[in-house]
């Protein structure tokens, strides 16, 4: 029985690599700086204009090797378009919901052929939320936050003195009872 | 006779030759072409294998080399960015296409091959518009001497065992 458990004949371990006749790509990095909650585009060029499967590898780190970019847009939050334009030409919009940089790579794969020809993006995107806020809220929000400042130093300033007052007060009495008894 | 070959060798010449001159002279329409170059980065690959069979290996005879299988594979490139080509599983790990190594040559030293993730190939740019780089040849290894190192066992004959290897590429 060990015997026949142990007699291992792998035959014709078979490896299918990639037939491909040029695949090409351009460009073959794209840099977007841009802003949550809206939609930025770039237009990336891919042969042959065959079916094409499109997909996005992502990263919080900028690292060598697209092995390392496993993250999916959906984990990021980042919702991702791809449009095939015409001849050979996609357009692929980012739409962020986070801010911060995010780095990725677009992968295109030819149906049949299994050659990944990848662009680099390095999306950075700002926050709406904290400079935007500062922009759209009037004078008299801000006059209102600067006032709230300067009441509760007004209410620490006061407290502080009153409790001054209390000790002065205090040891006042106390010397007081203290030359009484002697 | 030969020298009337040779007479009617040369007139034969000679109206050839006329002909085509006259034809270059009356021809009404001038074919023109240009070499762009790209405004941007660009690459493009091509590989020349499609299908690698190791064969079979026996793991029960035969020594430590006679489980690892090795083989050829060549790409070439062109475009005007280095690029990085990564291999990696199709449908990812396997138990035995997992024990894949990849080197420049299969002479190369046993430190020198190295396991999937861990592998990749940079390739120059060509910096110009048609013109490929030579096939550059890589070799791959099966290599199974270590298989059944953690107690692993094949209780059946395993045939014609088939998985696809995927080629990312980015600019380097």
């Amino acid at each position: 029985m060990r015997k026949i458990i142990a007699y291992l004949l792998i035959s014709f371990l078979f490896l299918s690599l990639v037939s491909s006749a040029g695949i090409k790509i351009s460009p073959t990095k794209t840099i977007i700086e841009m802003k949550t909650e809206t939609q930025n585009c770039t237009i990336v060029y891919f042969s042959p204009d065959t079916n094409t499967t499109v997909e996005s590898r992502w990263s919080k780190e900028k690292v060598i090797g697209s092995e390392s970019y496993n993250l999916s847009s959906d984990k990021i939050k980042i919702k991702i378009d791809y449009i095939r334009l015409e001849y050979g030409k996609y357009k692929v919009c980012f739409e962020p919901s986070r801010a911060g940089y995010f780095y990725g790579v677009i992968f295109f794969q030819p149906v049949g052929s299994l050659v990944k020809m990848g662009t680099w993006v390095e999306l950075n995107v700002e926050s709406l939320t904290p400079r935007e806020t500062v922009s759209l809220v009037t004078g008299n929000v801000i006059g209102k936050e600067n006032t709230t400042n300067f009441g509760l130093g007004l209410i620490f300033f006061l407290l502080l003195v009153t409790f001054l007052l209390i000790v002065r007060r205090t040891l006042g009495r106390f010397n007081t009872l203290k030359n009484k008894h002697s | 006779m030969n020298k009337n070959a040779f007479i009617l060798f040369a007139l034969g010449f000679f109206l050839v030759n006329f002909a085509s001159a006259t034809q270059n002279f009356t021809e009404n329409s001038l074919e023109v072409s240009v070499d762009i170059l790209a405004t941007q980065d660009w690459a493009e690959i091509e590989l020349n294998t499609t299908s690698i069979d190791f064969g079979t290996v026996n793991m029960t005879t035969g020594s430590v080399v006679d489980k690892r299988k090795n083989m050829y594979y060549e790409i070439r490139n062109k475009g005007n960015v280095n690029i990085t080509v990564t291999p990696s599983l199709a449908d990812g790990a396997d138990p035995i296409f997992d024990n894949l190594k990849f080197s420049k040559s299969v002479s190369d030293s046993l430190s020198s091959w190295k396991s999937m993730g861990d592998y990749s190939i940079n390739m120059t740019a060509t910096d110009s518009v048609n013109l490929w780089s030579t096939w550059q040849k890589y070799a791959i290894r099966l290599d199974l001497s270590n298989y059944l190192g953690a107690g692993e066992q094949i209780p059946f004959k395993i045939v014609n065992y088939k998985k696809t290897v995927v080629f990312e590429i980015t600019a380097a």
